[in-house]
Formats: structure tokens, sequence, C-alpha cells
């Protein structure tokens, strides 16, 4: 048998790498006779609620038959959703249902920890839970510090003002993995502040994509918007190595090698300029820089970037014209695309995302990319005016301190955190409080187990029993969303403020409590209530409201469960730089010490004798993230993960469809079936994300596929400072790997 | 003795309240009702196992929960009950009480009592609140979707519809969870007095009683029945403690007992009433 590299080397100079045209498929007539659905029962309530399986919030409504969800339907007012909900949405009241979920407050009585330990639960009351987090919390503290007590949650309010009132500056983020580098670069370039989500794809004519695959994801606002402008005659070009859902519904598919996303669009910047194919009136108005990014981007032709992507000249000057030339065009970035946080060059991906998206006008334009018009909801600040704080020491695990562009945003630290913890860097972690995060989520995730077996203790509040739970001294039982209240602003799709409500389904299945009361219920138990003296969930979200001119009790009252402000939509005259403008030359990028302007630089790990297959990592439509494989009706839909091969290299490497094969990394290795088909580029190897599930207690998702994330190698403070990523981000695919039988 | 029958009676207490508007729609006189239930509540063996039961699987044991349930005052009713068993049937029941007595020991004596009791808090743990062990619901054993509140759910909530009864708002257990199911039947229990021993038929009419009695055994028949005993078997296949594989095969064989006797005491209305 050939080795791996001689055969992925030879079968990728064999692979057709013009551009492909997707077949267009006639709908076959389908003759059999169609099982009449089921009557309808009688619905005896519906309530209003917010989607919460992804960021989208898509609002829904809960149709109730008899003290129990039966089915679920978008709400057609709803800006985000339109009347439609992805799979996830309609399949999220199974994870209600799930005898799996966490039913009481337990402590773990093993102090052994691991895959495989069993933890010695034991029922406790809320009361004795929070007392021993609160005093476990307490000990690290007067022994180790404050800042031994590490946040690893999701941004909340309630979360923030408790590590405030500790002293501790380590609130890790997940952001590192998730879109970092996006947000680096809109800041640093567009915004001083964060990154646009709205992505107006219903307007749109030309979408030009580069590792974007949000249709395939099934995020909904996307999948919806794309399918939209398709319909409407909108062009799409697709660059991905894999022929994606989103690539085979596209115009064309150019199959593109891996990380080099930013060569064609370095080249493709330099077509745009130098034929002087850009909006001038818009780039004359609204950016800065034109002539230094001119200068700049000379020396990257397209025949250099065939050189390096694999992509015709031609077919870039062609698509880059086209791009120029029709209105309103757009380049959809979201999280995880080639601008995302997967190579060490993302970033300047992003940055060029940014140019490419300026040069045709179309950033806060329709048919671009949007701001998304937010309420302006009262800070939690605000409402609940804070005590005074103790000083936190300014060195953090996450080396926040060390990355000028993203570090004021503290979205950062999961991918350093294992390291941080096991070389006691800066100094010793002793205690961890964890929510909505996995040990699955982050890089070579066998070394953050042993990161945090290494803590004296761990508190984790969540719905199911996951991986990171198995690792907790102490379990707080939160309620699915179905079962919680309060309210949601439109965010991935507004083009005017727009506040959902959440209103529950039914009384709670189990003893659990809200986050909110759970941060307040620590806090009391370390000696910190007068932080939280009066504060709660209902009445900031009742404050917000009323300082918008409603109230909870009118927005319970509409008809939609639905507040909004249908202003008419005005595009942006000035942006949050220093200049005001986007900045094609970024002062702060500059300032910050990073490259001023989207420079070529290759991924950084590339193929060798050793690993020479580069790894790609989609993600299911049914699935979200790590979440979802206990969920009955999704693993229906998406039962498993494959490495997906091309047929070519299965064939030499001796692989069939359904064998199982070895995936390995310098790292680690991964056990899969083999999915052999012919839309992959023959170097690669594609699996999904969010599988291999160790934690027995998650019954369906439990030995069920592979964690991809154990093949990527994690980093410390040091390696991503050395990697000059304003995003500090972590390289999610930018690891090479080898396949063989196994 | 009191304060057993107090704990077993809030049990049971949800169930009884509801259980009130239906008998006060019934024309019955409540306060005089539970003035002289005092003693045949408390003194009614099958109330007492199945109210005992429903705790069991309900929360964690302590010693003093099960060694009190062991007193001559708990037993003494019980043995009443089995008296009217064939003695096969009650022999075999016998034995299970006396193996789960033995077992108690096991589980709390020659250790410090609190070291026992952990022992069996971590065993409820692993058996009723992680999926290592069972799931207690007539919902994940009847139904397709492995998922609670599914039709067997719905088939319980309309069981006790049909007899104008819903759960307390108290009660944070589903309807079909197994220490609901046995709480109905401990109330449904208590409610009937100890008439299947034959002694106090004057206490509530005939026709209340064996309308009480025909709920025990449809629920008995068309619930518990049809799942408990599979739950028994797979705790019995997955304690790690003789305690709980005790309660597993008591409670297996006290269904079947009980079946028996609510059959027999039907026959026995319908010889009367011919």
């Amino acid at each position: 048998m050939a080795s791996s590299a001689a055969v992925a080397a030879g079968a990728a100079g064999n692979f057709l790498l013009s551009g492909c045209q997707p077949k267009e498929e006639k709908p076959v007539a389908d003759d059999k006779p169609q099982r009449p659905l089921p009557a309808e029962p009688e619905v005896t309530a519906t309530k209003f609620n917010v989607c919460n399986v992804c960021s989208a919030n898509c609002a829904m409504f809960c149709d109730i038959v008899d003290g129990k969800v039966w089915r679920i339907r978008g709400n057609p007012d709803d800006q985000v959703c339109r009347g439609h909900l992805c799979v996830k949405g309609y399949s999220s009241y199974k994870m209600l249902y799930d005898p799996d979920r966490l039913k009481y407050p337990m402590k773990r009585t093993n102090p052994e920890k691991g895959p495989g330990v069993d933890p010695g639960w034991v029922k406790i009351s809320w009361e004795e839970a929070f007392q021993l987090a609160g005093e476990k919390f307490n000990e690290a503290k007067e022994k180790y510090g404050p800042e031994s007590i590490v946040f690893y949650t999701r941004p909340h309010d309630f979360a923030v003002r408790l590590a405030k009132a500790i002293g501790t500056p380590n609130l890790v983020r997940h952001h590192d993995t998730c879109y970092g580098s996006h947000e680096a670069v809109w800041r640093a370039t567009v915004t001083g502040k964060g990154r646009p989500w709205m992505l107006d794809l219903y307007n749109a004519k030309y979408i030009l994509s580069f590792g974007w695959d949000q249709p395939s994801k099934g995020k909904n606002m996307s999948a919806q918007g794309y399918i939209h402008a398709l319909n409407n005659g909108a062009k799409a070009v697709v660059f991905n190595p894999m022929l994606t859902a989103t690539a085979a519904l596209a115009s064309e598919w150019i199959p593109i090698k891996p990380g080099t996303d930013l060569a064609v669009c370095l080249a493709m910047i330099n077509v745009i300029i130098s034929e002087e194919l850009y909006d001038k009136d818009f780039v004359e108005k609204y950016t800065e820089g034109i002539d230094q990014l001119k200068a700049a981007v000379q020396q990257y032709t397209p025949a250099w970037a065939e050189e390096i992507s694999e992509v015709p000249a031609a077919t870039i000057e062609r698509v880059a014209r086209e791009f120029a030339t029709t209105k309103p065009a757009i380049v959809p970035n979201h999280k995880r695309d080639a601008g995302g946080p997967l190579y060490a060059n993302s970033w300047r991906t992003s940055f060029a995302f940014v140019i490419l998206n300026a040069l045709v006008g179309s950033i806060d334009r329709e048919g671009g990319v949007i701001f998304q018009r937010t309420p302006s909801l009262k800070p939690f600040d605000e409402v609940f005016p804070p005590l005074e704080f103790p000083k936190a020491r300014k060195e953090t695990i996450m080396g926040k301190e060390k990355f000028p562009v993203i570090g004021p945003t503290g979205k950062l630290g999961s991918v350093t955190m294992a390291e941080a913890i096991l070389n006691e860097k800066p100094y010793p972690v002793k205690a961890m409080f964890v929510r909505k995060q996995n040990v699955l989520a982050v890089p070579d995730a066998p070394r953050f187990v042993e990161a945090l077996k290494k803590l004296d203790f761990v508190a984790v509040a969540d719905i199911l029993p996951t991986e990171i739970v198995q690792m907790a001294d102490v379990v707080f039982p939160e309620p699915h969303f179905l079962e919680t209240s309060g309210m949601t602003e439109r965010i991935y799709f507004a083009f005017y403020p727009q506040i959902a409500l959440k209103d529950p389904v039914g009384d709670p299945l189990y003893e659990t409590k809200g986050y909110g009361s759970i941060i307040i219920g620590i806090a009391k138990a370390m000696g910190l209530g007068e932080h939280f003296e009066g504060v709660s969930g209902g009445k900031l979200d009742d404050e917000r409201l009323k300082a918008l001119g409603s109230s909870m009790d009118e927005l319970k009252a509409s008809p939609n469960g639905l507040w909004s402000d249908q202003k008419p939509f005005k595009p942006k005259e000035e942006f949050g730089t220093a200049s005001k403008k986007i900045e094609f030359y970024s002062t702060m990028l500059k300032e910050g010490g990073y490259d001023p302007m989207p420079t070529w630089q290759p991924k950084r790990d590339l193929p060798s004798n050793d690993y020479p297959f580069y790894l790609l990592v989609t993600r299911y439509a049914a699935h979200r993230m790590t979440e979802s494989q206990n969920n009955e009706l999704v693993m229906q839909v998406a039962p498993v993960n494959y490495a997906t091969l091309n047929k070519a290299i299965a064939q030499q490497l001796g692989v069939k469809d359904g064998d199982e094969v070895m995936v390995e990394s310098r790292v680690n290795k991964i056990k899969l079936k083999a999915r052999v088909i012919e839309g992959i580029r023959p170097d690669c190897v594609s699996v999904e994300h969010g599988f291999g599930h160790w934690a027995k207690d998650l019954t369906r998702a439990f030995g069920v596929g592979a964690n991809e994330g154990d093949l990527v190698p994690g980093f410390t403070v040091e390696e991503m400072i050395a990697l000059k990523d304003p995003g500090a981000t972590g390289c999610m695919s930018d690891v090479c790997v080898k396949v063989y039988k196994a | 003795m009191y304060a057993l029958g107090v704990c077993f009676f809030s049990v049971a207490i949800s169930w009884i309240n509801t259980m009130k508007n239906l008998l006060e729609r019934g024309g019955i006189d409540i306060k005089k009702q539970e003035e002289e239930n005092q003693q045949w509540i408390q003194g009614k063996g099958r109330g007492i196992l199945y109210s005992f039961l429903s705790q069991i699987f309900r929360d964690e044991v302590s010693w003093q929960k099960v060694s009190d349930f062991f007193q001559e005052e708990n037993i003494k009713p019980l043995k009443s009950v089995i008296t009217q068993l064939p003695p096969e049937k009650a022999q075999h029941l016998w034995e299970c009480l006396n193996n789960l007595r033995e077992s108690m020991g096991g589980a709390f004596k020659g250790k410090e009592e609190e070291s026992g009791s952990l022992d069996l808090r971590r065993e409820f743990a692993y058996l009723f609140l992680t999926p290592h062990g069972v799931y207690p619901f007539e919902s994940i054993y009847l139904g397709k979707t492995k998922l609670l509140m599914d039709k067997p759910w719905e088939e319980v909530r309309a069981f006790y519809r049909s007899i104008g009864i819903k759960k307390d708002k108290k009660e944070m257990h589903p309807e079909d969870h197994i220490a609901v199911e046995l709480g109905f039947m401990a109330s449904f229990s208590y409610l009937s007095g100890d008439f299947l021993s034959y002694e106090s038929e004057e206490k509530i009419d005939e026709e209340e009683k064996e309308f009480l009695i025909q709920v025990q055994h449809d629920f008995l028949e068309q619930h518990l029945l049809k799942w408990a005993p599979g739950l028994c078997d797979d705790i019995m296949a997955k304690t790690r403690y003789p305690f709980y594989y005790g309660v597993a095969v008591l409670t297996k064989r006290f269904l079947e007992c009980d079946l028996f006797l609510l059959k027999e005491s039907i026959k026995m209305f319908t010889v009367k009433i011919d």
C-alpha cells in the first residue's frame, strides 16, 4: 500500500481545481402514495419563547397539548427566524424531556477524577450546594488569592459582577475558538468595539464566500437568506476544500487548498483596485488608506495566488471582476469560516473580508454586512449600581493584558487555559466555576482534563451531565430554556430594534435554579451578598423595558410576544475607529504591534511526510457544538461523525466506505468510520464536530464517534503571543494529520 | 409510631387533598371521616407498605426511616394484610420483608451510621439520579421515545383525571414516577381503610368501597404492574447494595400480592351485590 503522504500528494495533483459547476437537478416526481399526517390534537396553550440552542435566539411559539410541548413553530414576526426554525430549534424540546438531565444539586464523594471514574454523586440541598461552593471558593481566595479562582463561562452580567466582587480578573472566554479573529479585526478596522452580526443575504446579488458554511450548518437566518438570494437570481461563489451543502447550492464551487483563502482574497483586492472596479464614492467617503493598500497588494497577483491556492489565476480575476461589478455584493463571515479562528493567518483573511466588503460599498448597506440595530438596553450596572469592588490583579491567566486589541474585550483564554493551569503560569489556579462550556470544546481536550484534575475545586452549572460535569465537585442543575422566563433582543438579524419574550412552557421538571439565582446563591454563601442586594433577572428585564417605554407586563400582553421599534434603516455615515472611517491601514493594529494591513502569511501547519492531510472541521445542520448529541430526535438525523475522505485517496489507502480509520496528529489520535466521497480535496480529511463524548451519563451521546478537537494542539500564552494574531485565536483547523486503516 | 404515621401521611397528602374534593362531591362528611379515619389510616398495612416504598424511591433513606418502618406498630397491620394471602404468597412476602430487614443490618450496622448512610446516599444517586441506574418513570419503560412525558405519562394522567383527581402542585415528580404511582396507591389504600381485613366495613358505604377498590385494582393492572416489575428487575441487576436489591424484590412481590388481594375483594363485592 502506498504511504498516505505519497497518496495525498499524488491525488491532489490529479484533482480538478479549475472550478466546478454543480449539476442542476430537477425534482423527481414521487409516485408513492403519501402517508397522511396524523390528526392535529387540540392545542391547549401557546407560549412564546426564544430558542437558546444557538445564539441566533429565534423567537418561537410553543404549542402545548395537555401540559406537554407538542410542537414548536417559528414566530413569523421575528426578524431573525421569519416564521421558520432550523432542525435544532424544532427538536429542542426533546432535551426538555431527556431523562438524563441533571435533576438535583449533587456533590462528588470520590476525590479521583477523570474519564470513566464514577464521581460518587450524592444528592444535596441547594443550601448545601451553595455553602460548599462558598466555602471552597473562599478557601482558595484566602490561601492563594482571589485570582486563583477562574470563571469559565459565557458573558453574563451576574457572573461578571460575582467575579469582580471576588476580585478575580480571570474570566476565561471561548471566543478564541469561535470568532475572536473577526472580533479583533472589525474592532481594529471598523468599529472600535465589536464585530457586526447581520448578513443581509436576502438583498445580495453576489455572494462570494471563503469557508463560510452557515447554510450547511443550519444557521437559520443565513440559510434562509442564502436560499432566498439564490432563488432571486443571486450568484454564489463558494471557495471551500469540500463540497458542503453551501457549495452544492452555489452557482460555482472552487475547491481551494485549505488555509490559502488569504492569498486569493489579496489577489482579488489587487485586481479590484488596479482595475479601478471598486465603489469610488463609498471608498472615498467612508474609508482610509486606499493608496497604502493599493501599494501593498500590488505584489499579490492572481498568478502568485494560483501558485499558493491552486485556484487558476483566470478564475480569481473573473470572480473578482464579477464581485466588484454586481451590486449588492457581499463576503459573508460569521464564526468558523476562513477568517474565523481556524488558521494562523485567519485574522488576515478576516481583514481581507472587511476590505473586499468595503471596496464594493457593502458595509452597513443593504445586501451587505450590517450592524444589527439593537435596542438601547440599560446597562446592568445602571439598573443595579455596583458597590466598590476589590482591586483585581492585572496579570491574568489568559494573558489578557498582553493582547492589546482583543484583550480589552476579554474574549480570549480558552485555548491557553489548560497550559496556564498545568504550568501554574503566571500563578496557580485552584478553583473554577464553569457554565455552558465543555471539555470537548477546547483544543487538546485530554490535556484540559489533566488541567481540571489539578484543581482543588470545580463547580459546574449545567443542564446535562456532560464531560465537564463529570469533573465537578459540585453540580448546580439549571432549567432547560423552555422552562425559563425573560426576554432576548434580536441580534443576528435586526434591521430595527426588537425584543422577544420568554415564557415558560410549564412547571420545571426538576429541582433546578436559573443561572442568576445560582450566582446570587454562591455570592451569598461567600459573604458577598451585598453586591446583589435587590438584584434579580426579572427586575432587570422589567427595568430595561420600562426605560424603552414598555414593561414586562406589556410584553406579555403583546399578541406576538415581541416588542418592536420599527424605525426605517439608516445606513451608517461614520464608524467607530479613531478616524471614524473604515481603516484599510489600521492604526489600532499598528499600535498593537501587528501588521496594519493584511499581508500574506501561510497557515502554521503544512502537510509533511508524517502528517500529509489537512484537517477540515465541519458541522452538521442538526447539531449544536457538543451540546446536542444526547437529543433523541437530532441523533436520528445525524447519528455519528465520520472521517470523510476523497474516493481516489481512500482507494489508494485501501479504505472502503464504513471502514474504521485512525486520524492522528502530533498530539493525539482518534478512531472514526470512514465516509468516502468525491466532493472533497484528496489532500484533506474532514470530521464533523461535536462527537466523542466520554460521559457515560449522556446515554445517547456516549461513545459515539470521536472528538476532532483532541487532534488540535493547545497553546501557552507565550506561544500565542508569538503567533502575532490580534485575536489570539486557537488555530482550530491549523493541524495536519495522517489517516490509516484502524 | 405516630411520627412514622405522620411521615407516611405526608407522602400521601397531595393525593389525599385531591381525594377530599372527590369525596366531598360524593356527599361524604370529610371532617367526620377524618376523625374516624385517624385510627384506620395509621393501621392500614397496605398503605403503610406503599408509603414506605414510595418514600424509598422518592428520596435517600436514613437508618431512622427504615428502622422505624420495621417497628412492631407498622409490622402488625402489615401482618394482618399478609394473613389474607394464600400461605405460599404470604411466606414469600414475609421472606422479602425479612431479607430487607437483614440487608438493613448490612447497610447500617457494623459501620458508623454516617458511613452507612453515605453508601446508601451514593447508591440512591447512582440508581435514581444518573443514567447508570434506572429511569423510574413509566414513560421510559412503556414509551417509544424513551423520553419523559411520553404517551404512558399521558395515560397515567388520564387515569387520575378519570377519577377526578390531579397531582398536587408541590409534587415535583411527573405523574408517572414510581414514587408518585406508589403514593397514589398508598392514598387509596388508606382511604379504603382496613376493609380488606374485613373488620370495619361500615366506615365507608358499599359503593364508595367498591369504587376505591376497583380504582386500585385498575391502576395496578393497567399501570404499575405493566412496568414496575421491569424496573425492579433492572434495580436488582444494577444495584451494588443488598438494601436496594431487597427493596426491588419486595416491591415486585408486593405488587403481585396486592393485585391478588384486590381481585379477591372485588369478587366479594360481586357476591354481596348479587
